[in-house]
């Protein structure tokens, strides 16, 4: 129980960038200077970067779709301007420019994305088996919405994790709504946490607009992952502010989202919740909190000043095949 | 027609404890079950009609949905938060629309939410917690015949109800911040996080309202090395006996104590050290401040529970209130 006052300071920086990033990605979109498409993660957020924050390198990570895993991977670690510049079609980039949405850092665990929703549950299995067979304590964090869950391999995968005790973390971060359909229409409970009873796994439910609490949560799901009792289920109930994807309406079924709904849903803005719980407990001053701001768009600059600067990547179709093949 | 409220905590029974003990996971599906067989109970004593608090995790459309005839209607909230708040405007509402009775389905946390609100109206806890000191493991369609029982009682309902106990959080000039039903436990922790306090390395000091040996929580703790009932306030630390408590489901530690204070009723317990953290029946609520002392006064005043072996039997509660309570009185003849 409780978290270090330096890991709180990790969790709430690493939120402030993941905010400043999905706003720096957001714009570069709308002005034509990203490729490819951008959901941006506007409020759900929080669950990422605690699934990011708490994981050492070498542990196996399917960042969520939302931000495009930006969360996620920069509280692991990944040098998000190389994600930047790889979003720019750069040669600097991750993939050497080549992918906006297919993108790996394997150094730090994460390997791919895929373009279907739910397509990630078999690939969980494969880390998570991996994971155990090399033996050194490794996890597999799994980091899908609940649209993902309405999947059968989601099913298939949450089955094998339990029947082979693998250590793998299932993070439902639940915004209760897959692309334009709510959630009391693909789901017969609401609690995605509640399937895991099915499959003899723990689970619990988490306020996901609470960087804290997911932390604290899905540090005891990893807990029990290292130890070698299976595979867990937490639930981090969030938020989703705007549209699914820049340039997709922001629909309830055919009608647009209500001004009032919207409304509601910033109640729970996780900055202000980790912010006014880091100044209650003295972790950090107003001022202290106004510099992490300040440094996190101060990397944004240097992230786009990287990407801007670097170098189209035109690959030879002989880079491509080397790229697709291996040897 | 008596009107009964209803508060079913959507995320009762589902926290962290679930990952750190065995704690019982309480889904949805027999949260709303335990509403129809209460509705069953109720129904089977006559009309009733049932107000009920809307929540944003479907339990309860579930509810209605399973409520075939229509007797319920959703408390009309500007908005649903997802929160306390939902809890504490939907009593409110309750208590406006005069309703005789609110069944609660959660455990310490939801009914001191609902305790906030409730004034006079008596409370049918039900247990879908994690730790249950306040509610009771009763049987849904039970609790609906106690119901039943007591709008039949009218203005005689008290004859089968008990006041409980509380703390009032006060500050210095004496003005209640906060309630706790159960216990209050001083922790160390930087943040809310997920609320839940089990690990008893981090708890500094334990109050509670009644010492029980037959319970899970800090109120075990008490029941260790108090009198059965007594409030008590419980230091703990280095270099004092060990007991053996089960402050959380699975979960029995040693527990070291330092000692152990009688709380009176009306006297301010200082609560400390500062940059510490109450937790308030087993949420972490409110940082203490150097600035601004807390401190917690016992009251015998707290909410009205209803005795269901009592409003079952057609007996009376063992209430000191209702001493000298005769069917006169009660009708104001």
């Amino acid at each position: 129980m409780g978290l270090s006052k330096k890991l709180m300071t990790k969790l709430f920086t690493n939120l402030v960038r993941a905010h400043h990033f999905d706003e720096l990605f957001a714009r570069r979109l709308t002005r034509g200077e990203l490729i490819g498409f951008y959901h941006p993660a506007a409020g759900h957020f929080a669950p990422g970067v605690a699934a990011g924050s708490i994981l050492n390198k070498d542990d196996f990570m399917w960042p969520h779709h939302r931000a495009h895993g930006v969360p996620h991977m920069l509280s692991k670690g990944v040098p998000i301007e190389e994600f930047l510049a790889e979003h720019t079609g750069k040669e600097t980039g991750c993939c050497a420019g080549r992918t906006s949405w297919h993108w790996s850092f394997p150094e730090f665990g994460i390997y791919g994305m895929t373009g279907y929703i739910g397509g990630n549950f078999p690939q969980m299995v494969g880390y998570g088996w991996a994971a155990q067979r090399n033996g050194n304590g490794q996890v597999a964090m799994s980091c899908t919405g609940d649209g993902s869950y309405n999947n059968g391999r989601a099913h298939e995968a949450m089955l094998m994790a339990a029947n082979w005790k693998l250590p793998i973390i299932f993070l439902c971060e639940n915004n209760g709504w897959a692309i334009h359909s709510r959630i009391e229409d693909m789901h017969p409970t609401e609690d995605i946490a509640s399937l895991a009873l099915g499959y003899d796994m723990p689970s619990a439910i988490v306020d996901g607009q609470d960087v804290f609490a997911c932390a604290e949560a899905l540090q005891e799901a990893v807990k029990r992952a290292r130890a070698g009792k299976g595979p867990t289920l937490v639930e981090a109930k969030t938020v989703r502010w705007r549209e699914h994807d820049i340039g997709t309406p922001d629909l309830d079924g055919y009608r647009p989202r209500t001004k009032e709904e919207l409304a509601e849903l910033h109640e729970r803005d996780p900055i202000r919740i980790a912010t006014e719980q880091m100044l209650d407990n003295k972790t950090l001053s107003q001022g202290q909190i106004d510099k992490v701001h300040e440094d996190a768009l101060a990397e944004c600059d240097a992230a786009e000043k990287f990407a801007d600067a670097s170098a189209i990547a035109e690959p030879t179709v002989e880079e491509l095949r080397a790229a697709v093949y291996a040897d | 027609m008596a009107l009964i409220g209803i508060i079913a905590n959507p995320a009762s029974g589902k926290d962290i404890r679930r990952l750190v003990s065995g704690a019982r996971v309480v889904p949805h599906q027999e949260k709303a079950n335990i509403i129809s067989r209460f509705m069953a109970g109720l129904a089977s004593t006559g009309a009733h009609s049932l107000m009920l608090m809307p929540d944003g995790s479907g339990l309860s459309r579930k509810i209605q949905e399973a409520d075939g005839k229509h007797r319920i209607r959703q408390v009309d909230l500007p908005s649903v938060l997802g929160d306390w708040r939902d809890t504490f405007h939907s009593v409110e509402a309750m208590v406006e629309a005069g309703a005789r009775a609110i069944v609660t389905l959660g455990g310490d946390g939801t009914n001191r939410i609902a305790a906030k609100a409730c004034a006079e109206v008596p409370l049918i806890p039900i247990s879908t917690g994690t730790n249950n000191v306040f509610p009771q493991m009763i049987e849904g369609t039970l609790a609906g015949l106690a119901a039943g029982r007591l709008a039949e009682l009218g203005d005689m309902a008290k004859r089968v109800c008990l006041r409980r106990p509380k703390f009032e959080i006060i500050d210095k000039g004496g003005d209640v911040v906060d309630i706790a039903l159960v216990d209050i436990a001083v922790v160390r922790s930087g943040v809310r996080g997920a609320l839940a306090v089990w690990n008893v390395e981090d708890i500094y000091s334990a109050l509670v309202t009644g010492a029980r040996a037959d319970v899970i929580g800090l109120s075990a703790i008490a029941g260790a090395v108090a009198p059965q009932g007594q409030a008590v306030r419980v230091m703990l630390g280095r270099g004092g006996r060990i007991v053996r408590a089960a402050i959380a489901p699975g979960i029995v530690p040693d527990i070291p104590i330092e000692d152990v204070q009688e709380i009176a009723v009306g006297h301010p317990v200082p609560l400390g050290p500062p940059g510490a953290m109450l937790a308030l029946d087993g949420e972490r609520e409110l940082r203490l401040d150097a600035e601004r002392p807390l401190f917690a006064r016992l009251t015998d005043q707290g909410p009205w529970v209803v005795d269901i072996a009592a409003a079952l039997s057609g007996g009376q509660s063992q209430n000191t209130e209702n001493e000298g309570l005769t069917e006169e009185h009660a009708h104001g003849t």
